[in-house]
């Protein structure tokens, strides 16, 4: 190999490295589990608090909605797994019983779900019933 | 039953059969081009291309951003490279005139050729000289 | 009449498939009739196509439900603007239009040839029908827009609300053109591995066609981007979801081509890379259109999930197991005509660019990837958020804009200590000026700093070259005509120095609006007034009004800076009737040094508000950048008054002829 052959490829490797430095420090710091509710009452014990995304839809039990301190209180099931969730925030447009939602957050010692993001999928214009097609 | 989908289905799979059918019927001349004149128009390109180069360095020689030096340096290996291509653009005009490209017969219709075409009279398709075959 | 529709389609579906074996075999076997033949085949699919799509939109618009497609996507009580814009609404129509704008490309592009290329034009030809065989296949075997019901509505169910807005209407459009249009240089690529003709033809014949594809997909994220920030109200323009990054990523390798292709032009270097990198774009925005349609990866934006992505997955393989074995083929006669001499050198720095790009594309790829990935590997799923894809992006980003500047200015082949000093001072010296300045005005955040820094070195660098030429233009004439004078004569050149300018707006009003943003919630009763930064808001009051398809709860918010009354603000609370569905109404206020943006978060039945404040800094220049990005582009694809590679005069011998070129 020519010596600026060597230059160039050493060049490279020192952009490719900091390349995978970047990715590898910017991963650890926000890479999450993505589990479903049966999921995170499986792992419950191995969890301890780290932080993780779940998905889920909102059942029929009461919400609580306090407009004054953008508190946000309500239950996250999947088949017959439930979970309650508090989440401190603007309530999603679509959020309703029955809304398909993903949490970010963890799970606190008393067993809630503190969200510290929440987002509620856009509703494809096809959930609803197509209805009996030719 | 003729209904008015039928016939829609119908004439539309006559107009495309036609449409699609219809470059058989009329031998092209206008074919794919021959080998002789993807050389010239390579080496016309790459003509084109040095002398856009030389006119950007001698803007970029008025605009300051090269120095005497290096100007001179780049813009003499510029003529180089263009001197290069029009003597070897020369050869290839010179050659493609006085050759007949085609040999006696057409390869894909047999009709005999009197020599010196690119694309056969008859089916148009194209016809390598011997040097190139 | 809908038959119709239905039947234009399959019998596309033929002809296409016809367009694909009649390319290929006259391209191989030198059959100028079967190549005539297939490039019918280009303007009868598109001919067929456009049929199709006529009758889908006189079904539109006579509100014919007897359509399912209809029936889901539009209803009696549309304004005609957005009955039209719900034809590319849902899955089946957007894909319609998906293969519409490719058939129109492919028709416009044998038409621009005819008499040009003709030995690339059977392979261009097969692929742009291969391309929309897949659409083809997917829209009459998987996702009919003509399917019909079994019992027709009396009413459809609409267009969901936040659709309903003109930046959705054109951001879909925008960004297919975009990507239908990376298929043509991919095309031509194809062509040009598959005939052998591979000297710089190719390139030069797509030179336009990437830029206009490159401009349109631009416009769309930059539209999406906007979209996302007025109408889904959570202060933000960008999430690194997973659908955005599909639009990012050949948006990213496509810049990279634009770039690198001048190398290949100019030096013949890189040319392995500009294949790879032109089969990676058109890979890229045929699995962005798959990441986004087929629900594997869950993100706000999702489609319906569907078994599409079988088709998208397989068609990808086969794409790119062809091109990859054309380019294998090729490979020793892809060799470069000039080795790189220095690492510090215009064309090294061209080569870093496109390193940083197609590093940046590898990190989103990777990052939107992950859960998939992960479950793969680990059996659980992982995914990545927005930290991740900023902390490798705003680096890169940076080093970009500062190659953006170094890369004009720098020598061919290697960059003497005179050179980099001739060109770089004022620069150089210019930024950190400035930084200082900033600095002395309170500016304080480390990474806003730096990419300040940044930007006001490659703004420099753009000034500089704008200066020396004008000044050599100018002759005994005027500053203005020296700026046209010089325009005109190299467009693309600075054409491309407007673009950067826009770039770096961009850039400017991401740094603004990322590290100043202020953010409140504030609890307000009738008639109180709070400050927020350095706005008072004052709350007046509550409104309930109910309209044709909606009913609204609107505040009003009066805003005042310091004593002096700006404006009032109206944030409002919708619930459209028809898809029972609520939305907010974000309430704005614009200017060159910020935005002010409320959201009304909720409201008791005895008046008191809640609202979300944000304050964004210099948001508009990322709008403004984008309109500057339009100009520039415009700019450099313009035809010159000559065509550009037109035999000039030139006394090869004499450079002095230079000095009397006015």
């Amino acid at each position: 190999m020519t010596k600026h052959h060597l230059k160039l490829a050493i060049g490279i490797c020192v952009i490719l490295s900091a390349l995978g430095y970047l990715m590898f420090s910017g991963a650890t710091g926000s890479t999450v589990y993505f589990l479903t509710v049966p999921e995170v009452h499986e792992r419950a014990a191995t969890l301890q608090g780290a932080a993780i995304r779940v998905a889920g839809k909102v059942t029929e039990e009461p919400i609580e909605w306090d407009v004054r301190n953008l508190a946000l209180a309500f239950v996250m099931g999947d088949g017959a797994a439930r979970i309650p969730v508090h989440y401190k925030g603007v309530k999603p447009d679509m959020f309703r019983p029955g809304a398909d939602v993903i949490v970010e957050g963890h799970v606190n010692p008393q067993g809630v779900f503190v969200a510290s993001n929440l987002m509620t999928s856009c509703p494809s214009k096809y959930e609803e019933d197509k209805g009996p097609t030719l | 039953m003729l209904t008015l989908d039928t016939l829609v289905i119908v004439l539309l799979a006559l107009a495309l059969v036609v449409f699609l059918g219809e470059p058989f019927l009329h031998p092209t001349v206008s074919a794919l081009s021959s080998g002789e004149e993807d050389a010239r128009t390579a080496l016309t390109l790459q003509k084109a291309t040095l002398y856009t180069a030389i006119h950007d360095l001698d803007f970029d020689f008025r605009t300051g951003k090269v120095d005497q030096q290096d100007y001179e340096e780049l813009r003499s290996q510029l003529e180089k490279e263009a001197a290069t291509v029009l003597r070897q653009l020369d050869q290839e005009t010179l050659h493609s005139s006085s050759m007949p490209a085609s040999q006696g017969q057409c390869p894909h219709c047999s009709i005999p050729l009197q020599g010196g075409e690119n694309y056969c009279p008859s089916c148009g398709s194209l016809l390598l000289s011997s040097k190139e075959a | 009449m809908i038959d119709i529709g239905a039947i234009a389609l399959r019998f596309a579906f033929v002809a296409a498939l016809y367009g694909v074996f009649a390319g290929v075999l006259g391209g191989c076997y030198g059959r100028p009739a079967l190549v005539r033949s297939a490039e019918r085949a280009a303007h009868a699919v598109f001919g067929l196509v456009s049929i199709a799509m006529i009758v889908l939109l006189y079904a539109l618009l006579t509100h014919d439900f007897r359509l399912q497609y209809i029936a889901s996507v539009s209803n009696r009580s549309m304004p005609l603007f957005y009955l039209i814009a719900s034809l590319w609404g849902g899955q089946e129509g957007s894909m319609m239009l998906w293969l519409w704008i490719l058939v129109g490309y492919s028709s416009l592009v044998t038409l621009q040839n005819q008499q040009r290329n003709r030995e690339l034009m059977p392979y261009v030809v097969a692929t742009l029908m291969a391309t929309s065989l897949l659409f083809l296949t997917m829209l009459i075997f998987a996702e009919d827009p003509f399917q019909q019901l079994a019992r027709v509505p009396r009413d459809g169910q609409g267009l969901n609300p936040l659709l309903q807005h003109p930046l959705m209407v054109i951001h879909p459009p925008n960004l297919y053109l975009g990507f239908v249009g990376f298929a043509v240089p991919f095309a031509f690529g194809l062509g040009a591995l598959a005939s052998g003709r591979l000297d710089n033809q190719w390139l030069y014949s797509v030179r336009r066609w990437t830029l206009v594809a490159w401009l349109f997909l631009t416009v769309g994220i930059l539209l999406g981007g906007q979209w996302a920030y007025v109408e889904l109200g959570w202060g933000g323009y960008w999430a690194w979801d997973p659908v955005e990054n599909a639009s990012l990523l050949p948006w990213l390798t496509g810049t990279a081509f634009l770039h690198s292709v001048m190398i290949q032009e100019k030096k013949g270097m890189l040319k392995v890379w500009n294949m790879a990198l032109v089969i990676a774009t058109y890979g890229l925005s045929i699995f962005g259109t798959f990441l986004t349609r087929s629900g594997v990866i869950s993100s706000v934006h999702a489609f319906a999930q569907s078994s599409l992505g079988n088709y998208f997955l397989l068609y990808l393989g086969i794409a790119l197991a062809i091109s990859v074995a054309l380019l294998l083929k090729r490979l020793p006669q892809l060799r470069s005509d000039h080795r790189l001499e220095s690492a510090l050198s215009r064309e090294s720095s061209f080569l870093f660019n496109n390193l940083f790009l197609v590093g940046m594309t590898f990190a989103v790829l990777w990052g939107t990837l992950f859960p998939i990935i992960s479950e793969a590997i680990r059996g659980v799923k992982i995914s990545v958020a927005a930290p991740f894809f900023n902390q490798v992006n705003v680096p890169l980003g940076l080093a970009l804009l500062f190659l953006a500047g170094v890369c004009p200015l720098i020598a061919w082949r290697k960059a003497s200590a005179k050179n980099l000093q001739r060109n770089f001072l004022y620069p150089f010296t210019w930024s950190l000026l400035s930084t200082a300045l900033l600095y002395a005005f309170g500016i304080r955040h480390v990474v806003a700093l730096i990419a300040l820094t940044v930007c006001a070195f490659t703004f420099g660098t753009v000034v500089l070259e704008f200066y020396r030429g004008m000044r050599v233009r100018r002759g005994n004439k005027g500053w203005g005509y020296a700026l046209f004078a010089l325009i005109g004569r190299n467009r693309r050149r600075y054409g491309g120095y407007i673009v950067h300018c826009g770039v770096i707006l961009i850039f400017l009003g991401i740094t603004g609006s990322s590290a100043y943003q202020i953010e409140e919630n504030l609890v307000l009763q009738r008639g109180e007034q709070q400050r927020v930064g350095h706005f008072t808001l004052q709350y007046d009051d509550l409104r309930h009004s109910i309209q044709a398809t909606h009913e609204a709860f609107i505040a009003t918010i009066r805003v005042r800076n310091a004593e002096k009354e700006l404006t009032t603000l109206y944030p409002e609370k919708r619930l459209y009737f028809a898809q029972n569905q609520p939305t907010t109404e974000v309430a704005l206020r614009t200017s060159l040094l910020e935005d002010l943006y409320i959201i009304l978060a909720g409201f008791e039945s005895s008046g008191t508000i809640t609202l979300k404040v944000f304050i964004n800094p210099l948001v508009a220049w990322i709008w403004l950048g984008g309109v500057v990005i339009v100009l520039g582009t415009l700019i450099a694809i313009w035809p010159e008054r000559r065509w550009p590679l037109q035999q000039r005069r030139y006394d090869l011998a004499a450079p002095a002829a230079a000095q009397q070129e006015a």
